[in-house]
Formats: C-alpha cells, sequence, structure tokens
C-alpha cells in the first residue's frame, strides 16, 4: 500500500497516452493524414449526378427514388426536407480542414527533411484546390468573366478552427484565384508521382489546374497544363495507362465476365485504377434508382463502340428496363483526374487554340482503345472547329455518361458562346418506357445550387442563391 | 447468569461496577424485550412491583436490599405498558435511579445533591483521565453522543469512531451517556479507566436515521449539515421484484429519481461486455445535459462501476448524499449526488449468527395485448383500401419485401388468380391471429430466484461477516438466462486498541447466454404464424427481400439455401458470456496519539471476463454473405466458393477491468472547551486508476468441436460476378483491441466543527487532477469545497420544556462540486485516432483526426441547501424539509458549429442550468396498540430545473426539425422541453394543417418556422415521490409502496406511418400499424370527423403536406402523470414461543406482487413508463405484474 502511495506521488502519474490516440507530431502521422478514406471515397452520393441531361427517369422506380434524386432530376430550387444534411458537401469541409492543419502545421515540425514537408505541404495545398473546385461548381455560378469578380461564390477558408465563425462567401472569382495560386504553389514542390494513385502528384495538379483554365474559358493557359502534365506522365514510372478494351473484352480480358452488375471494369471495381492519374471516387448507388440513360445519349455510341458493355437493359434487381431503356452498371464515379478526361481535356483546349490536328490525334488515341481501331477515327465529316468541338463534348458524354461529369460540362458550356444556344430538358418515362410522362426545363438559375440550409443558419448574414 | 430477581447484600460499589462493565461487554444483537407490562398497583412495595415486571418480562432487577429500605411504595396502572415508560413512573420520587441493560435493570442511589460549601482545605480527590467508547446493539460504533460527568457537568462527545476521553474528573462519580433515541446510562467512574458502553435503542417503532456516512466519515444524523437521506431499509430489503439496487430505492428517498422503461438502463461500456447495468438514477434533477446524470456510488468507502454485482442480501445500510455539504469531498464526481453502500459486517457477541435468506419471483411473459395495433381482419382490409400497384408495380419489388397479403393482392392485379380466389385467400389470412403463438414460441416464462446464506460473528479481537449468494434469472427472451454465484468475507481485525483492520472481499461469478431469440410483438404482421398444424415452422423467406425468382436463381447457382425460417434462426446463434468480479476493499485505523489516527482506505476491482459469441453457418445472414461471395456464372457451373462453406463465425472476446483506489488520511478529533465543543479534522490523498481492456478475434469456418478454422486465401480484393453480382471480401483484421486507462489523483479536508452541541459546522475541500488527455492542466484547478451549518434548536433552553418537540433543528449549506467532461471531448490539439475498419483501405492505413476545441472546462455546480428536521410527539411523527438551488455553470452539451469548419457539432460550455426544488419526507406512527400497529413514511421532490442560457448562438433554436425531435434542451426551458404544432384539424385533401403563430392556418410544409412551434411542457417529471404504509397485526406485517411521477408530458402513440407500403420490412419483425389508422381521412368530408391524415403512397407527401403536423401537434400530447403501487408486500414472522421451539432466533415469510398502475392522467391507456415518452411509441411491458415469495431464518 506504501507502493501504491508512492506510485501515486509521482510527477508522471497523470502522464498517459491513451492507446489508440495521439497528437500529430511526426511526418508519419501527417502522412497518414492525407490517407484518410474521406479523401478518396466519397461513399456519400452527390445529387448533381442526377441533374446531367444525359439521363432519363424510368417512372416505375424513379417514383420511389429517394426524394433528394427526384428534387435533383427535376432540378427544383429545393433539393433537401430541413432536416436532411447534404453529407457529401460535409465531406469536403471535414476533408479541408485536415487539409488546412497540414498546411498550417506541418512545416513546424523537425522530423523529417525539408523536402518531405513541403511535398506534404504541397499535397495539402492542392488538395485543397481540388476540394474548392468541386465546391465552387456546386454553390457557385458557372466561371464568366465578365460576372465573377460579382458572382458569389463560396467562402476560401484556410483555417483549421472548429470555432471559427464570421465566414463570408468570396466572390467566384477570388475562389478561382485562390484555387489557381494554390495550385501554382503547389506544383513547384509536388512529386511526380504520389505514394498512392489517391493522393497528389504534380501531374495530378497540373491536370487540375488545366481543367480549372478550361472552366475559365482561358484556353491557352490550360493547354500548357495539359502539355506539362503529359511531360510529366512521360517521365513517370509506370505512368497510368489506357485500358484496351478491345483487349479487355476479348476472351480472357480484363473486364470479364460481365454478370448481372456488368463488366468488372473500373467503374464496378476500384482496385481497377490503371487509367486514374487521381484516383477520387463516389458512390452512386445513392442517386441512381430509377435513373437510365436517355435513348438520345445511347443513340451517341456506335454499334462497336465497347462502351456500351457498360450500360444494360435489367435493373439493378435483374427485372427488364421498359422500352429497350439502357441503365449504367456503374457503383463509382471517378471525380478526381482521369487519363481519359486530361486527353479529352487537352483535345478541346488545342481544338480551341486552333491545333485541329493535335486534337484529332488526342480523340483518336482514346477512341482507339475504345472500339476497334477501324472505326476509331473522327468521322470525315467533321472538319470545322465548332464540329469538331461538338464531336469532342459528345466523346465527353460517350467516355462518361451516368456519372457526374456532364453536369459539369453543361455548366461550363452555358457561359461558352459557341454552345450558348444549347438547352436541357429531362424526361420520365411512363410504365411502357415509351410514352413520356414528365418533362423537366432546367432554368439556367439552377446551374447553381441553393447552399444548405445548415450553413445558412450558421451563418446568418450569409444570402443564399436565388 | 441470574435468577429472575436477585437482592444482594453488602455489595462492595466497586464490585457492582465490575460487574456491569462485564455486562456491558456482552454484546448481543438479540433486541431488547419488547413484552407489554400490565399492572395495577396500590402503594405496594417497591419489590413487589419488581417481581411482577420481572413475572411478566424476564428482567431481572440488580438490587440491594439497602436502597429498598429507603424505597417509597409505589401506585401504579398500566396496560401493555413498555418497560422504560413502566420505569419512569415506578422510580419516579424515588431516591434510587436505575440503568437498563439487556436484560437486567440495575438499581443505584441517587447521588446526595453536592455540600453547598466545601472546606477549601480539604483533601483534593485524585483525578484520572477515563476514555471508552460507544457502541449502538448493532456494535456500530455511535459518533456524537454526549458525555456528562454527573457531579461537575464536565462533558465530552463521541468521535466519529465512537471513541471518547474525558480528562481530570474525579475518581468517584457518575458518567451518563446520551443521546437522542437512545436510554439514557449512567455509569460509576470508580477505578475503571476504560469504558466500552453500548447504548440501546429507546423502545419505539418509529425508525429515525441516526448515523449517516459520506464514505469518507461517519457522521450523527443530529450534528450533521448536510441533506442526507435514508431509505427504509425494511422496505430495500423486502423487494424482490428486482435484483438491481438503484431500481429497490425507488421512491423511499425523497428526490432520488429511478427511471423506469425505456432507455432506463445505465449502459455498461460496449468495449467492456461484463453485463454490470443498473436502472438510471437522478438525484435532485438532471445537473448535466451530456454527461451522466447517475450518481456515485460508493460501496464502504471505494467507488463502485458497477453496483449490481453486489448482492442485495449484503447490505447492511444506504446513505444518499444530495447537497453539496454531503456531496463536496467527493469532488469532481459528486454533482450528481452520492449513495453510500454500507455492506454488513461482523457481529462481535462470541457466537455464530446464521442467516437464510431466498426468493423466488415470477414475472411470465410480456404483455403483448399492450400495444393497440391492428388485428388481422383490420389489417387485411386496410392492405386492400391502399394496395396500390401503379405506384409500386410488382416488378419493381424484386428486392422488396412483399408479405403474403400484398402476393395474393398483386396476383389479383395481374390476373394470376380470380377476383374471388383473392378474397378467399385475404379471407382466411384475416382469421387468422398469431398473438398466441408469439407468446407460446417467442417467450419464456420470466424469473429470478436468490439465495443467499450468511454467517457472521466474532470476538473483540476478531469479527467477521460472510455470505454466499445463487441467483438465478430468466427473462423472457426465449433461450436466454444468467446465473451467478456471490461470496462475501468482510473480516475486521483489533489486534490491539490503537490498530483496527478491515478487510471486505466479495468474489462473484456469472455466466449469461443468449441466442437469435427476437423481439416479435403484435407489430409484426398480424396473421403471419410461425409454425403449422403439424408443429413444423413455417418458412418466411419473403422477409428478407428477394422474389422468388431471384431466390431462386441465387439457390441453384450457389447451391445453397435460401430458405428463412425465423424459428429455425433462434439457434443458430449462441453467445455465452461469463465474468468474475473480484472486489478487494482493506481500511486501516491506526490512534497515533491523542485525538489523532491515521485511516488508510484500499480497494482493488478486477472483472475479467469473456464472451464467445457463435454463429452457424446456417444463420441466414452467414448464407447469404456466402452466396454473395461465390462465383457460379450459371447453375451447371461448380460453385467457387470464397467463404467457408461449414463451421461458423465465431468471435471470442476477452475483456478486463481492473480499478484501484487508494486514500490515505490522518485524522484529528479532540473535544474542546472541557467537552462542550468537539473538533474534527482530516486531511488526505487519494488516487485512483481506471483500466478496462479488450481483445476480440473472429474466425470464419470454426468448427466448434475441432477447434478448427477456415484461413481465407484471398482476402481484401472485390470479387466480381458472384451470385449477387459481386462483392469486396473482407478479411484482413481479425482481432482488434481496445484499451483505456485514466488516472486519478485529489488532495482533500474536512472540518467539522461542534460547539455547545448545538451549533455545529461542517466544511470540506477536494481538488481533484485527472490524466485527460490533450487537456489544460490549468484547467483542472477547481476545487469542490462546501460550507455547512446546523442550529440543534431544541437544546436550546427555551424549548428544553417543550415536552412535545422531540427535535428541531435547522440546517444551511453552500458549496461547489464538479461534473468531469469524458476523456478527450475537450483538447487543446487536435487528436488523431486510429478508425475502424473492416477491409483494409485501398490506400492503406490511415489516421481520423478529433478536432481540436480548446475552449472547454468543468461543468461546475453550486448547491444551496436550507434544511429543517423535527420530530414531535414523542418522536411518533418525524420528517425533514429540504430546500435546494442548484446553479450549473459551464455546462457542457453537444453544440452545432458552424459547418463551415469542417464539423457540424462539438463539445461546447453552452450555458448555465438551474435546478430549484424542495422535498419533504414524513415518517409517522400512527396507530399503535398492542396487536395492532400502522405506520406510514411520505416523500415528495419536486424539482423545477431550468436552462438559462447558452454562451454560443445555437442553431438549433432556428430548427424546428431538431425542436420537435430529440432537442433536450432550450434556454429559458425545463430540459427535455417538448414541443409540438398548434394543430388545426385537416384541410379538404385530407392533409393536417397548424395555426401558425401570426393566426393563420397553414397546410404547406415548410413554411412553418420555430416560432410557430407551441411549448408543450416538459418529458421529465417535475413532482415525484413516494408513499409507504405498513400495517402489523400480530404476526402478521402488510406493507404497500406506491410511487409517482406528476407534471410531465409525453406523446400520445398515435400512428406514425401515412406513405408507402404497409408490409414487413428485412430488418425487424414490424409490417403492422396501430388501430388509428382506421379512422384517416378517406374521402372529402371526413376531416370533419377525423383528425388524422390521409394514406398518400408516394414521397410526394413530404413534398405536398407535412404528416407531422399531426402527429407532432399539440393534440397529441397527453399528461403522462401517473402513480404506481410498485409493490405490495405480506409478511408473517414466527412468533417467539413458536421461534423458541423450533431454537430459531427468527423467521419470516412473505410474498410480494408488483406493479399496480392505480392511476394515469392520460385517458388513452398509456402506462408512461413503456411509452416513448417524445416519439410517442408503445412498448410492450416486460410483464404486467410480477410474483415472489420470499423468507428469512436466523438461527
Amino acid at each position: 500500500m506504501l507502493v501504491l502511495f508512492l506510485i501515486s506521488c509521482k510527477k508522471d502519474f497523470l502522464e498517459i497516452v491513451p492507446k489508440g490516440k495521439l497528437v500529430a507530431s511526426t511526418l508519419k502521422d501527417y502522412d497518414l493524414l492525407m490517407n484518410n478514406t474521406s479523401f478518396y471515397r466519397l461513399d456519400v452520393s452527390d445529387v448533381t449526378v442526377a441533374m446531367g441531361d444525359e439521363l432519363a427517369a424510368e417512372q416505375n422506380y424513379f417514383q420511389n427514388a429517394g426524394p433528394e434524386t427526384q428534387k435533383a432530376f427535376a432540378w427544383a430550387d429545393v433539393l433537401y426536407t430541413p432536416d436532411r444534411e447534404v453529407i457529401y458537401t460535409n465531406n469536403q469541409l471535414l476533408n479541408l480542414y485536415i487539409c488546412n492543419k497540414i498546411i498550417n502545421e506541418v512545416t513546424t515540425i523537425s522530423n523529417g527533411t525539408a523536402e518531405q514537408r513541403a511535398a506534404l505541404q504541397a499535397e495539402a495545398i492542392a488538395t485543397r484546390a481540388w476540394i474548392n473546385f468541386d465546391l465552387i461548381n456546386h454553390y457557385g455560378k458557372p466561371y464568366d468573366e465578365t460576372t465573377a469578380a460579382s458572382d458569389p461564390g463560396f467562402p476560401i477558408i484556410k483555417e483549421a478552427n472548429i470555432n471559427a465563425t464570421n465566414f463570408k462567401r468570396n466572390s467566384v472569382k477570388e475562389v478561382y484565384g485562390q484555387i489557381i495560386s494554390d495550385l501554382q504553389a503547389a506544383i513547384v514542390n509536388l512529386p511526380l508521382k504520389g505514394s498512392f494513385v489517391t493522393r497528389m502528384s504534380r501531374p495530378a495538379a497540373r491536370g487540375l489546374l488545366g481543367k480549372v483554365y478550361l472552366f475559365m474559358g482561358r484556353y491557352q493557359d490550360a493547354l500548357t497544363q495539359f502539355n506539362d502534365a503529359f511531360n510529366d506522365l512521360a517521365n513517370v514510372a509506370s505512368p497510368p495507362t489506357l485500358y484496351n478494351y478491345n483487349d479487355a473484352f476479348a476472351a480472357g480480358g480484363d473486364f470479364l465476365p460481365i454478370g448481372f452488375s456488368g463488366p468488372d471494369y473500373p467503374g464496378n471495381n476500384y482496385s481497377k485504377n490503371q487509367e486514374s492519374i487521381l484516383l477520387k471516387t463516389a458512390d452512386l448507388s445513392g442517386v441512381s434508382y430509377g435513373l437510365v440513360m436517355a435513348p438520345e445519349t445511347m443513340d451517341l455510341y456506335t454499334d462497336s463502340d465497347l462502351r456500351r458493355n457498360f450500360y444494360g437493359n435489367m435493373h439493378s434487381d435483374h427485372t427488364p428496363i421498359p422500352g429497350g431503356l439502357y441503365r449504367k452498371y456503374a457503383t463509382y464515379s471517378h471525380v478526381g483526374i482521369e487519363l481519359a478526361d486530361l486527353l479529352l481535356m487537352r483535345a478541346e483546349a488545342r481544338v480551341r487554340t486552333d491545333d485541329l490536328a493535335g486534337a484529332r490525334a488526342d480523340i483518336e488515341l482514346l477512341r482507339s482503345n475504345r472500339m476497334p481501331p477501324a472505326d476509331a477515327g473522327v468521322p470525315a465529316g467533321i472538319t470545322s472547329k465548332t464540329d469538331l468541338l461538338k464531336f469532342i463534348i459528345d466523346e465527353r458524354t460517350r467516355e462518361f455518361a451516368g456519372e457526374g461529369q456532364h453536369w459539369l460540362d453543361m455548366r461550363r458550356l452555358s457561359v461558352d458562346p459557341v454552345f450558348s444556344f444549347l438547352t436541357y430538358s429531362h424526361k420520365a418515362y411512363a410504365a411502357d418506357g415509351v410514352t413520356v410522362s414528365q418533362t423537366y426545363q432546367l432554368r439556367p438559375v439552377r446551374f447553381t445550387l441553393r447552399l444548405p440550409l445548415a450553413i445558412l443558419q450558421a451563418n446568418p448574414g450569409m444570402t443564399d442563391n436565388p | 447468569m441470574y435468577k429472575k430477581y436477585i437482592t444482594i447484600g453488602r455489595f462492595h460499589p466497586g464490585y457492582i461496577t465490575t460487574l456491569l462493565v462485564i455486562i456491558l461487554l456482552h454484546i448481543s444483537m438479540a433486541s431488547f424485550a419488547q413484552k407489554g407490562i400490565t399492572l395495577d398497583e396500590k402503594k405496594s412495595p417497591l419489590i413487589k412491583i419488581f417481581k411482577k415486571i420481572s413475572a411478566q418480562t424476564g428482567i431481572d432487577f440488580l438490587v440491594t436490599n439497602n436502597m429498598l429500605t429507603d424505597a417509597y411504595p409505589v401506585t401504579i396502572k398500566v396496560t401493555n405498558a413498555q418497560l422504560p415508560d413502566v420505569l419512569i413512573r415506578v422510580f419516579k420520587g424515588q431516591p434510587l435511579t436505575y440503568i437498563i441493560r439487556k436484560d437486567a435493570v440495575v438499581v443505584q442511589r441517587k447521588q446526595a445533591p453536592p455540600a453547598t460549601t466545601t472546606t477549601p482545605l480539604s483533601q483534593p480527590l485524585p483525578r484520572k483521565e477515563v476514555k471508552g467508547k460507544v457502541v449502538n446493539e448493532s456494535g456500530q460504533p455511535m459518533p456524537g453522543v454526549s458525555i456528562t460527568f454527573q457531579d461537575t457537568g464536565i462533558q465530552a462527545i463521541t468521535d466519529a469512531n465512537g471513541n471518547f476521553v474525558i480528562q481530570e474528573i474525579p475518581e468517584d462519580g457518575f458518567l451518563v451517556f446520551s443521546y437522542i433515541g437512545y436510554a439514557k446510562q449512567t455509569v460509576a467512574v470508580n477505578n475503571v479507566s476504560e469504558f466500552m458502553i453500548t447504548l440501546v435503542a429507546e423502545v419505539s417503532k418509529l425508525k429515525g436515521v441516526t448515523i449517516v456516512s459520506t464514505g469518507y466519515q461517519n457522521i450523527d444524523k443530529a450534528r450533521a449539515t448536510g441533506s442526507f437521506a435514508k431509505p427504509d431499509m425494511e422496505v430495500f430489503k423486502s423487494r424482490t421484484g428486482t435484483m438491481d439496487i438503484a431500481s429497490r430505492l425507488e421512491g423511499l428517498v425523497p428526490g432520488l429519481a429511478i427511471k423506469k422503461g425505456l432507455n432506463s438502463i445505465l449502459d455498461e461500456n460496449p468495449n467492456i461486455p461484463n453485463g454490470k447495468t443498473a436502472q438510471k438514477a437522478t438525484i435532485r434533477g438532471e445537473s448535466s445535459i451530456s454527461l451522466s446524470t447517475d450518481p456515485l456510488y460508493v460501496v464502504d468507502g471505494v467507488p463502485i462501476t458497477g453496483i449490481n454485482q453486489f448482492n442485495p442480501d449484503d447490505i447492511e445500510d444506504i446513505t444518499v448524499l444530495k447537497d453539496a455539504a454531503a456531496t463536496a469531498i467527493w469532488g469532481a464526481r459528486a454533482t450528481n449526488g452520492v449513495i453510500v453502500i454500507t455492506t454488513k459486517k461482523a457481529l462481535k457477541g462470541g457466537r455464530l449468527n446464521i442467516s437464510y435468506s431466498g426468493f423466488l419471483n415470477f414475472e411470465g411473459k410480456p404483455d403483448l395485448k399492450y400495444l393497440k395495433t391492428m388485428n388481422s381482419a383490420q389489417y387485411i382490409q386496410t392492405a386492400k383500401e391502399i394496395f396500390n400497384p401503379v405506384q409500386f408495380p410488382y416488378q419493381s419489388l424484386s428486392y422488396g419485401v412483399i408479405a403474403p397479403h400484398e402476393q395474393i393482392l398483386y396476383d389479383k392485379y395481374s390476373g394470376k388468380i380470380t377476383a374471388a380466389q383473392a378474397d378467399r385467400s385475404l379471407d382466411s389470412l384475416a382469421s387468422i391471429s398469431n398473438l398466441g403463438q408469439i407468446r407460446d414460441l417467442w417467450y419464456q416464462n420470466a424469473m429470478t430466484q436468490n439465495h443467499t446464506l450468511s454467517v457472521s460473528g466474532g470476538s473483540n479481537l476478531y469479527s467477521f461477516y460472510t455470505s454466499a449468494a445463487y441467483t438465478s434469472s430468466r427473462p423472457s427472451a426465449i433461450g436466454q438466462g444468467e446465473k451467478s454465484y456471490r461470496i462475501m468475507f468482510n473480516q475486521e481485525y483489533n489486534p490491539t486498541e490503537r490498530l483496527k483492520l478491515t478487510l471486505s472481499t466479495t468474489l462473484g461469478t456469472s455466466a449469461a447466454k443468449q441466442n437469435d431469440s427476437r423481439n416479435v410483438s403484435s407489430t409484426f404482421l398480424p396473421y403471419q404464424l410461425f409454425q403449422n398444424a403439424n408443429g413444423d415452422n413455417i418458412s418466411m423467406a419473403y422477409l428478407q427481400g428477394l422474389s422468388p425468382a431471384v431466390r431462386s436463381d441465387y439457390e441453384q447457382r450457389s447451391r445453397i439455401g435460401l430458405d428463412y425460417s425465423p424459428l429455425d434462426e433462434i439457434n443458430y446463434k449462441q453467445i455465452n458470456t461469463s465474468n468474475t468480479h473480484i472486489n478487494l476493499a482493506g481500511s486501516v485505523q491506526l490512534k497515533l496519539f491523542k485525538g489523532l489516527s491515521f485511516n488508510g482506505n484500499y480497494g482493488i476491482q478486477e472483472s475479467p471476463g469473456n464472451r464467445k459469441d457463435y454463429t452457424d453457418h446456417n444463420n441466414y445472414r452467414l448464407r447469404m454473405n456466402l452466396v454473395g461471395l461465390t462465383v457460379a456464372p450459371a447453375p451447371s457451373s461448380v460453385p467457387v466458393y470464397y467463404l467457408p462453406t461449414d463451421g461458423g463465425t465465431y468471435v471470442e472476446s476477452n475483456f478486463e477491468e481492473r480499478n484501484w483506489t487508494v486514500r490515505n488520511q490522518l485524522v484529528y478529533s479532540t473535544p474542546l472547551r472541557a467537552g462542550k465543543d468537539q473538533l474534527n479534522l482530516q486531511i488526505g490523498q487519494e488516487a485512483r486508476e481506471q483500466f478496462a481492456r479488450n481483445s476480440s478475434t473472429t474466425f470464419l469456418g470454426y468448427d466448434q468441436q475441432m477447434m478448427t478454422y477456415f484461413t481465407p486465401t484471398v482476402t481484401n480484393v472485390y470479387i466480381p460476378n458472384t451470385v449477387t453480382g459481386g462483392n469486396f471480401i473482407a478479411g484482413g483484421r481479425n482481432t482488434t483491441f481496445y484499451e483505456i486507462k485514466n488516472r486519478f489523483t485529489s488532495y482533500f479536508a474536512l472540518l467539522n466543527y461542534s460547539f455547545n452541541e448545538r451549533y455545529n459546522l461542517d466544511g470540506s475541500w477536494r481538488v481533484d487532477h485527472s490524466a485527460l488527455f490533450g487537456s489544460d492542466k490549468s484547467a483542472q484547478n477547481k476545487p469542490a469545497w462546501s460550507l455547512g451549518g446546523k442550529w440543534n434548536i431544541k437544546k436550546e433552553n427555551f424549548l428544553k420544556a417543550a415536552d412535545w418537540l422531540n427535535e428541531l433543528s435547522v440546517r444551511a449549506t453552500y458549496g461547489i462540486t464538479g461534473n468531469s467532461p469524458y476523456a478527450g471531448s475537450g483538447t487543446q490539439w487536435d487528436i488523431l485516432t486510429t478508425p475502424y475498419f473492416y477491409n483494409p483501405p485501398l490506400a492503406g492505413n490511415y489516421l481520423g483526426l478529433l478536432p481540436k476545441n480548446d475552449r472547454l472546462s468543468w461543468e461546475a455546480t453550486a448547491t444551496t441547501n436550507f434544511g429543517i428536521d423535527f420530530s414531535i410527539l414523542k418522536s411518533r411523527l418525524g420528517g425533514s424539509i429540504d430546500i435546494y438551488n442548484k446553479n450549473t455553470t459551464d455546462l457542457l452539451g453537444e453544440v452545432n458549429v458552424n459547418p463551415l469548419t469542417g464539423f457540424s457539432r462539438t463539445q461546447g460550455n453552452i450555458g448555465k442550468l438551474s435546478n430549484k426544488g424542495i422535498e419533504l419526507s414524513l415518517r409517522s406512527l400512527n396507530i399503535q396498540t398492542k396487536n395492532f400497529s400502522w405506520s406510514s413514511s411520505f416523500n415528495f421532490a419536486y424539482n423545477k430545473n431550468m436552462l438559462v442560457s447558452y454562451s454560443q448562438v445555437d442553431p438549433r433554436a432556428n430548427n424546428v426539425y431538431s425542436r420537435l425531435g430529440n432537442s433536450s434542451y432550450l434556454v429559458g426551458y425545463r430540459l427535455q422541453p417538448m414541443f409540438s404544432y398548434a394543430y388545426a384539424g385537416l384541410n379538404a385533401q385530407g392533409n393536417p394543417m397548424i395555426k401558425l403563430a401570426n393566426g393563420s392556418i397553414n397546410s404547406t410544409p415548410g413554411v412553418e418556422t420555430v416560432g410557430d412551434l407551441v411549448y408543450s411542457g416538459t418529458t421529465s417529471p417535475p413532482y415525484s415521490g413516494g408513499l409507504s404504509n405498513m400495517f402489523t397485526y400480530k404476526a402478521f406485517s402488510l406493507g404497500a409502496n406506491m410511487i409517482f411521477n406528476l407534471g410531465h408530458v409525453m406523446r400520445a402513440d398515435v400512428n406514425q406511418t401515412y406513405t408507402g407500403r404497409i408490409t414487413a420490412s428485412t430488418s425487424s419483425f414490424d409490417g403492422n400499424l396501430t388501430t388509428d389508422f382506421l379512422n384517416r381521412w378517406k374521402k372529402p368530408g371526413d376531416e370533419k370527423f377525423t383528425n388524422i391524415p390521409s394514406y398518400m403512397p408516394g414521397f410526394d407527401s413530404y413534398f405536398t403536406r407535412n404528416v407531422t403536423y399531426y402527429t407532432n401537434g399539440d393534440i397529441n400530447v397527453v399528461s403522462a402523470s401517473y402513480a404506481k403501487i410498485r409493490d405490495i408486500n405480506l409478511t408473517f414472522k414466527l412468533p417467539d414461543n413458536l421461534l423458541r421451539k423450533l431454537k430459531v432466533k427468527s423467521a419470516s415469510f412473505a410474498i410480494q406482487a408488483t406493479n399496480f398502475l392505480v392511476w394515469t392522467a392520460n385517458k388513452k391507456g398509456i402506462d408512461p413508463e413503456y411509452n416513448d415518452l417524445n416519439a410517442g411509441v408503445r412498448t410492450v411491458p416486460p410483464f404486467r405484474h410480477s410474483y415472489s415469495i420470499r423468507t428469512n431464518i436466523t438461527f
């Protein structure tokens, strides 16, 4: 007992660190934070997937889909009932906290080399840019140079502080400015290849920066970044490569067999990520119930296009979809930087900067991996700059339909004079799969989502989008 | 020892005294002779009176002839009077006085009054110091006994251990020991220098409180300043309806509320499933929002985490500490009050006491008829009415549950069967009721039995109490049960007069089993039987949500059956948990020198246990997992299984809990001012550690017999094209670990001062430091302290003459107590955590993050308490009144933070909470005659709490949903506030309408703001209490204990479902609706007759109307007040003459019945104990009434 008494009086009696917890002190601690699944498995559905006009609804199922999916498909003003949180956005804000923590702290530790610390900080900065780009594409208007300085965007958050208040919406221009400066700052210190494909690398950051410029209409700047990204990739040991679908769907191929849930391909299996430069997946199951491909979308494919294998005419429960409608098998969408995206974006930047031949080469490189080479060429009739541009946009739809990417294209094209004629509508098909039971028109105001109610409530001075 | 009556010749007075001391040391538990005395004498000699009393009572008189010659004759007439009363009358005016002993009355001469003048030259008498100890009949030390030297008036008071010292008194004289409620005792000093005095309680059946314990010290209730309360231990012992110690206290202590019904179990740590649970309890209202509001349990001076490891039969005494003066010594854990438990201690008496007590309690089966669900006919009729194959096309339901009645309706719709066939099938379903089968097949009769055998005895040097108990409890869920064995061994050593050692050892072991039995009730499809007429279990594969076509395809390809019969599943899972509890509590009391002593308390609790959870491969979920990881493209292909096809999934967990407490204190106790005052000082140090760990390993394909298991060759990859589509195969993490360690160190001081016997002052101070990782140490320097005063008015001269008043005192206390946050809730830094993941993540290991939140500090509660204790009419009516005001500041709670920070909620010091209240307790002996007595005790508590302020703006205040939902607090309201809509009936479409604050009527969802809600009251009862009555007639006694909770509200259990299909679900046995649904709006015009909204099939319902306008409407808020007779006991005690023949000291037999709802304020037949007060959902009561038989025998 005396011994116990003495123990209890020792100075370090209370100095115990609980198991399973620690305070970040080493480079490894900070590094493991960047491995957080919240950065790359966005396991919650982003309702904007349902807003792309490449989709239609199959009434039988769709009428019992989640309320948010139904509202998003209808481009309704209010998507969430007040008791529902916007989990997708909350997840991105959590990621932002982790990034800001690393950005603000990692250079103050003494563990590791200065280069390692700078590289990790750069990774967090570039990831912050990716998050901000995602947020501004939800809650800010599409970038329009003439109004961007006055269009309300999203708060720029650079501090990891749970007690912070006084947030204000920065303008769309300010947010884009922040994204660009973050990426520029990060690129210098980023490694050519991340420790895993989910982690930021220099080509990924350059691809993202190019995409940002593309969304701003700064095509020359975009092209520079895309070219640099490809140059970086050329120097990477075992770089990302395209699957050649002609092989993947041949006997014994990577994507076979095609089961009830479709082929064993990246849309179903995130271990198959050789095309990813930056792998980030989002769950589609929560937003795809009752959604099918619009017949017009399926018409974009030629018969030999092997990407058709990603669609089936059975519902997820193996019952036939009426009217010969198709749905996409994919259970994940890829929301990071994919090689196909980089190729098509460079092709677009090349067209915009009048390098049509270069663009054609990029397009054909992709297409020759997606269908028999004989059919992979850009159709002969497409010669003008505008036609080629439209062909690229269609190619983007063929490549990414049903995964949310098209909604982003719709947004940016809405402020592009070349495509300003476009209007969008959604059709819901009745039980026979043929009769259109309901049509919804997208009003331009809905290119921008309203802010989550919880954010408005916590920031009383903040104005919502119309 | 003596003849019935002895006349002693000329004894030397010293000899008599020596004899007396011998008698006094002969301590026994045998109670004082309580036989009535009847006398009718006129001027009879005193000796004759003595003889008569002796004849009637067996009491001996020790008296000398010399004394008798001086005595006066006596005239007395009494009927069935008690000895002390008789003696008072007999000795009135006599030159003699007397002392009552166990079975003798010692007669003495009264001292001649001291000479008025003394010669200064006379030889001074030799002076000496005397000391001793005063104990009660049970051998427990009695603090606060006043000792007066008769000649000079020099006084002393016994200290906390019953010891006293008087210095400088003449050898020749008498000491008078007096104490409220006890017979005065006069003892000659003579040559004796050390006394052992036993005070005998005055014969009065009214149980008063004498000694209270704070866990740190025992205090005489008469001088304690704090608010202490004690339950009636007789009722506590008789409550065999439950083994739960907290539940047995219900209604017995004012201000102690025991939660009943839903969410009322104090959860064990889920990581340490050692079965330690207790009923939730609160003392004086909830003084925290997010922290535990349960009191601290202390057993023999040591805080205990799992109170129910103790056998109620081993408990001697309980004190409930309520205000700051009583609790502050427990520092940062004191805010919720403290329940101090003392276990049975050794009985010193040179002989063994052997006791047996046992009971059998029968609860039976759940009350399935309590829920007001539809019967089959109503259900089928409703299903027909709302069937909607357009909204819910059959082909879209391949993965949905299609209940049998729906299948018939779909078949009829699609033309597979005719309307007549369908009606016949539906009619036959409508005529079935499955309640009988549910009752018979899913439930067993719940019962509990407990047997305790105890032995105690010992001498002054060594004494012990030991008990062995067996408890078997069987809940109503079929196949479940628990058996436990407990041993207690309490020892006391007094090797020298300076040293006392105690050691209390408790050892318990329990084994519990459970299987996959489920809570099936009338919420399930009312027509679905579980067995057919032949007694075979009925298959219900549809409940798993696969259409027959899909299921058949899965089965053919995987070659695994996917049938599902709930009754078969019961035995596919077995969970066996075994636990051991070892509890050691020791103490040392060492007298150092004059009044100074060292006290040490040491406790170790060790609870190892293990849990074996085996799920057979026949279990549906395991079969489905296997199918999901089986590759078989066609029925003809040989299936490739990635998971084992036999054995089962076995999870073995080993856990351990180890806590220790060390407390060392110095106690200084001394009389001052010649014994008029008494000072008691304590300082001490305490250190504690709490440690718990668990490791849990999962084995697949485990063979129980051969102890072999399956090692997956493929793990952590996606297996495409399995039978169900494609699946990720887990593996990786087979063993998980959990470990937590907390340490605390504290310093404390205590002061008690008694002035002139009637003014008492208590003070305490304590500071606690804990190893709260990541928190700021300086934030821990918040001492808890208290000050209290008590004025014993009855002892003032002006009240001495008031015979009707036996006790009157007033108390006032003030102090600060604390409530510390959970470890890690507030941190100086971001804390990185090990996340739990089943599959190793794609990008490898990672760390989770808890955000830095450095603005947290401890909750502090300032409590002011005023109290009055009184007792009148020969102590036949007594009671206490307490008024308190508790103000808690820096209240911790989960607050919404700005979501832009990355987090939605965190812990914050959200404000101030006040608890005000009044408590009353009354005890009375209403009637007492020779054969009959009636006593009552009543207690009542009123508590008003209010959240006074927030330090942060809470967005909740602007959110209708969270206010209606589970919001447990709001500024300016009581805790657990309930808000509702001002319901305004249905509109012409059958949609509910509300009245907005501006007076307009609205039916559009989303229009309402918080300002449109109305406050309907609180769900936590402001008034609570109990009333106990005990009637005794000869050997029989009848006790009834009632409890009541008043003044709170609840939502009535209205139907909640107005959208979607009405069918069963895969997750639980539900599907039925309440009968309210029958009266819903069906056609325009119905709104004149009903308030119940219409049914609307599709999700449009969520955007076109708001049915919660109705379900959360004010019309559905009803009073939750109720009173219940918790238990009724009839006890028969064997009469003395029979006991003597049987050579048994005491024996009693009792029967008990429980749970009689005598009154509820609501008219809907809701028992508030079995209703989710906020959500308005009834739950099935586990039983209607329980019945028990009990026996106690002491040899």
